[in-house]
């Protein structure tokens, strides 16, 4: 979507519409929701994928057996050629590239994934260089679901050092937090893209008491037009991840404003005016 | 006779036990003494000299918990005693109307829509009632002469076509936010609750727990075959209405607060009638209080056991399922 | 006239079981119901119950209609004795005869100690208080029809309505359950029961209705009634054969060959 949206047929889980009305996105997006193909609920039947008549289906995610096996699956009923990508935060780049090569649009993948590549190398960098603040994911509406340290959801954060408090020897992925657990972890800071978080914790005396919210080190991310940290785990987190950055060391608003813009611009082919990016930077 | 008089010292005893076991059990350090002195603090109107975090879990974490385990064990229990009774039939469940179905359904519209926790509170409940309303006028028009057969069909059938949209919206939600946020609520949970969730429930478990107190003698005769109960005077269908609403007001309550906690209704009231009988005088205290003790304890588990939470659905799956494969077993000479 | 039936009909909105029935139970009177199978025995005693409504004719109890008569006064007229059967929870004997109060209680009180006490010789009459703190499934079938029969006597009724009260019973409990009724009698209640044995009508019975199947209902004196020719009418079976078995001294079965 990145790299060629003009090749693009259709989104899995999104709808871009309201985005293209605010506009936030390039009219270019505007594609139908086709629905997920991959996985067990499938929501594109076979058929119909056939008669878009696709050249290339392309996977990025998880590389297990499952997946592997599926897409297998995929290209031999449909004859079309199927393209299983690592989504590995760390390999942007790469992926950028290799997506370049097999739809022959070398130079635009080069240049992405120079961009990708700054913004990691950035975030490495930052890692070594500074003391790691300890962090809580907060997810849903009461903010007790989180990311476990170590999966996907977190990724971008954990990139540049941060260290996640929650942390289980025997669980993965998604958990279900206590309030207590929460206030004996007691992170130096808290990071939300979870709009009715923010306004949930509002009224909490809990919450509130908390240092992090305390000393203001509330850090609220936009979910538009995908979520900047998480959801999906995809390039979109290169976004929240220089956000956050630029966040930690206090760069100037100006900067942090035009980061943003320009990341809209390689990343998403749309031209942000600066009330647009300070609106999605408000939330 | 005198085993009789052992089991409800016994039966306390467990109670005050999961109590105090609660109260001192959690991830952030609270010695029960610095509880009992932030109570006596609270009564006696004292400036506070605990720190303020500690007061912070006590009165806002860890009460409003245990309040609500006890409240929501007790209410399901009691829902699940009444409506073994009205539908003569020990293998029933609080859920056997739908209500947990129709809630679930709420819950999973309410999430799938991004709405705030209270408003999905709101939607479990009111399509829990719903639904239960529902499946008593479909009920009605039914042509079958055994009342309460057509209401358990309807309500199989009824709860199918939930678990229906609730696959259906599983589908179409967000995998990354709100697929698993469904996940979770449907096995069941007490992690967010607050005093303002109690204060909201608190009065909706007390009315109904209040008809099947008055009326507890009643459930017996509600229990035996229709014509008997008639002939020994009392309105059959009345009666069981308020039954029904009572108990169906009971599961919504507790469902739309923590999520589905599925098997405590089913095997609480089996546990209360090994200890009190089958006379609901004496039932339904006993299984409310087994309820409240057998719940607070898993929650308490939920919280504990391991770093993060432990659903509670998966939890009273793992302690119910086995004990009530043990109750057949056992039962079989019994019955 | 405890209870009077006039031109009543039974059965249900698409199947007419009987008609034409004429019945009527003076105080302290032992009526027997005999009928075939299926031809409405229960369906009637339900109908007279107030389970279900007939479909045309008049019922009186003590002389008002039947319909205007509400559950608990109404319960406090006619009793019912079903026949014994399995329970789904296991209340105790004294828990099941104390139900029987239920009529007298207001809204949400429980039974007192009256009631209990009530209920004590309900289960002293029919010589079963030694049951009291039994489990009603662990008890005898002959043994549990007696409860139920206390659990109708603590409605203080008028008007027992038994349903094969000697059904599922062994030969003694049969004889014992024939005294007890007789011994209400006594007690000056009245009694309507249905039973596939003209024997036992013809032990008790003051008075004995015979329903024939989609016509009529007739009721008479058990000498008028139980004889043999009326009896083979009702069963379809030969007069000689009903003789042979009511004579009380059946041959042995290895001369039925003899006979025709």
């Amino acid at each position: 979507m990145a790299l060629c949206p003009e090749k693009l047929l259709g989104y899995a889980n999104q709808n871009p519409a309201a985005l293209i009305r605010a506009g936030l996105t390039n009219p270019i997006f505007d594609k139908p929701k086709l629905g997920r193909l991959s996985g067990k609920n499938t929501l594109l039947s076979l058929e119909s994928l056939l008669q878009l008549q696709p050249d290339l289906i392309v996977d990025c995610g998880n590389v297990s057996n499952t997946h592997l096996s599926l897409a297998h699956r995929l290209q031999q009923l449909t004859g079309i050629n199927t393209l299983l990508i690592d989504g590995n935060l760390q390999d942007s780049a790469a992926q950028l590239q290799q997506l370049g090569q097999v739809l022959g649009l070398e130079t635009r993948a080069n240049i992405l994934a120079e961009k990708a590549n700054n913004i990691l190398n950035n975030a490495n960098h930052y890692a070594a260089t500074h003391s790691s603040k300890s962090f809580y994911f907060a997810r849903s509406p009461n903010g007790q679901q989180t990311g476990l340290s170590g999966s996907i959801h977190t990724q971008a954060i954990e990139v540049l050092g941060l260290k996640n408090v929650a942390q289980s020897q025997h669980f993965y992925g998604l958990a279900q937090v206590s309030m207590e657990q929460i206030i004996q972890w007691d992170p130096d800071v808290i990071i939300t893209q979870e709009p009715l978080f923010a306004q949930h914790i509002q009224h909490h005396p809990v919450w509130r008491s908390l240092r992090a919210i305390k000393t203001n080190q509330l850090l609220v991310f936009s979910n538009q037009p995908f979520g900047w940290l998480d959801t999906p785990p995809g390039i979109n987190r290169l976004l929240g991840l220089q956000y956050l950055q630029n966040r930690l060391l206090n760069i100037s608003p100006q900067q942090v404003e035009l980061d943003v813009q320009q990341f809209f611009e390689h990343f998403y082919q749309s031209q942000l005016s600066l009330p647009q990016v300070r609106q999605l930077l408000a939330i | 006779m005198t085993l009789t008089h052992i089991k409800y010292p016994l039966l306390i005893c467990v109670c005050l036990g999961s109590l105090l076991l609660a109260f001192s059990s959690g991830q952030y350090p609270l010695s029960l003494q610095q509880q009992g002195m932030l109570l006596l603090h609270f009564f006696s109107q004292h400036s506070n000299d605990i720190n303020d975090s500690a007061a912070n879990v006590f009165w806002h974490l860890r009460l409003p918990r245990i309040l609500a385990a006890i409240m929501i064990g007790a209410g399901l229990a009691a829902a699940g005693a009444a409506y073994q009774g009205m539908f003569r039939n020990p293998l029933v469940s609080p859920d056997i109307l739908g209500v947990s179905a129709g809630a679930g359904l709420g819950a999973v519209l309410g999430i799938y829509l991004d709405q705030s926790m209270l408003m999905i509170q709101l939607l479990a409940f009111g399509s829990g009632m719903l639904m239960v309303l529902l499946v008593c006028a479909i009920a009605r028009l039914s042509q079958q002469r055994d009342p309460m057969l057509s209401l358990v069909l309807v309500g199989i059938a009824l709860a199918a076509l939930c678990g229906a949209g609730i696959s259906l919206i599983k589908l179409l939600a967000d995998p990354y936010s709100q697929l698993p946020s469904i996940t979770f609520w449907l096995m069941g949970g007490l992690s967010g609750i607050s005093l303002s969730d109690l204060q909201a429930t608190m009065p909706l478990i007390l009315i109904g727990l209040l008809p099947l107190f008055l009326l507890r003698w009643r459930m017996n005769l509600l229990s035996l075959p229709d014509d008997e109960a008639k002939t020994l005077g009392i309105n059959v269908r009345q009666t069981r209405l308020i039954f029904i609403a009572s108990a169906t007001l009971l599961t919504a309550a507790a469902v739309s607060l923590a999520g589905i906690v599925g098997w405590l209704g089913l095997v609480v009231p089996h546990i209360a009638r090994l200890m009190a009988g089958a006379d609901f005088r004496q039932l339904l205290p006993t299984s409310m209080l087994t309820g409240a003790a057998l719940l607070l304890f898993t929650d308490t588990l939920s919280r504990t056991l391991v770093d993060i939470e432990l659903p509670l659905g998966i939890l009273t799956a793992c302690i119910g399922a086995p004990f009530f494969i043990f109750l057949l077993i056992r039962g079989q000479g019994r019955r | 006239m405890l209870l009077e039936l006039k031109q009543v009909a039974i059965g249900y909105s698409q199947q007419q079981l009987a008609t034409d029935i004429n019945i009527q139970i003076a105080d302290a009177e032992i009526v027997c119901l005999l009928g075939r199978n299926g031809s409405g025995k229960t369906t009637l005693l339900k109908t007279i119950l107030n389970l279900q409504a007939p479909l045309t004719g008049q019922i009186y109890i003590a002389g008002k209609p039947l319909s205007q008569w509400s559950a608990p006064e109404l319960a406090q007229q006619i009793a019912y004795v079903p026949q014994a059967q399995h329970y789904c929870f296991s209340f105790s004997v004294l828990q099941m005869v104390l139900m029987g109060c239920q009529a007298r209680l207001r809204l949400f009180a429980t039974p007192s100690t009256q009631d209990t006490q009530r209920a004590y010789q309900a289960l002293a009459i029919l010589g079963i208080e030694h049951l009291a703190k039994q489990q009603i499934d662990q008890i005898s079938g002959g043994e549990r029809q007696l409860v139920l029969i206390a659990r109708a006597l603590t409605q203080s009724p008028k008007l027992l309505i038994m349903d094969e009260p000697a059904a599922s019973l062994d030969f003694g409990n049969q004889i014992k359950l024939l005294n007890q009724i007789q011994q209400l009698k006594q007690l000056g209640i009245a009694v309507l029961m249905s039973t596939h044995h003209p024997r036992h009508a013809e032990l008790v019975a003051d008075s004995v209705v015979i329903l024939h199947k989609h016509t009529h209902a007739i009721q008479g004196l058990p000498s008028a009634l139980l004889t043999a020719l009326e009896l083979a009418k009702l069963y379809g079976v030969s007069q000689h054969s009903i003789e042979r078995h009511l004579s009380g001294v059946t041959p042995p079965l290895f001369n039925t060959k003899v006979l025709p």
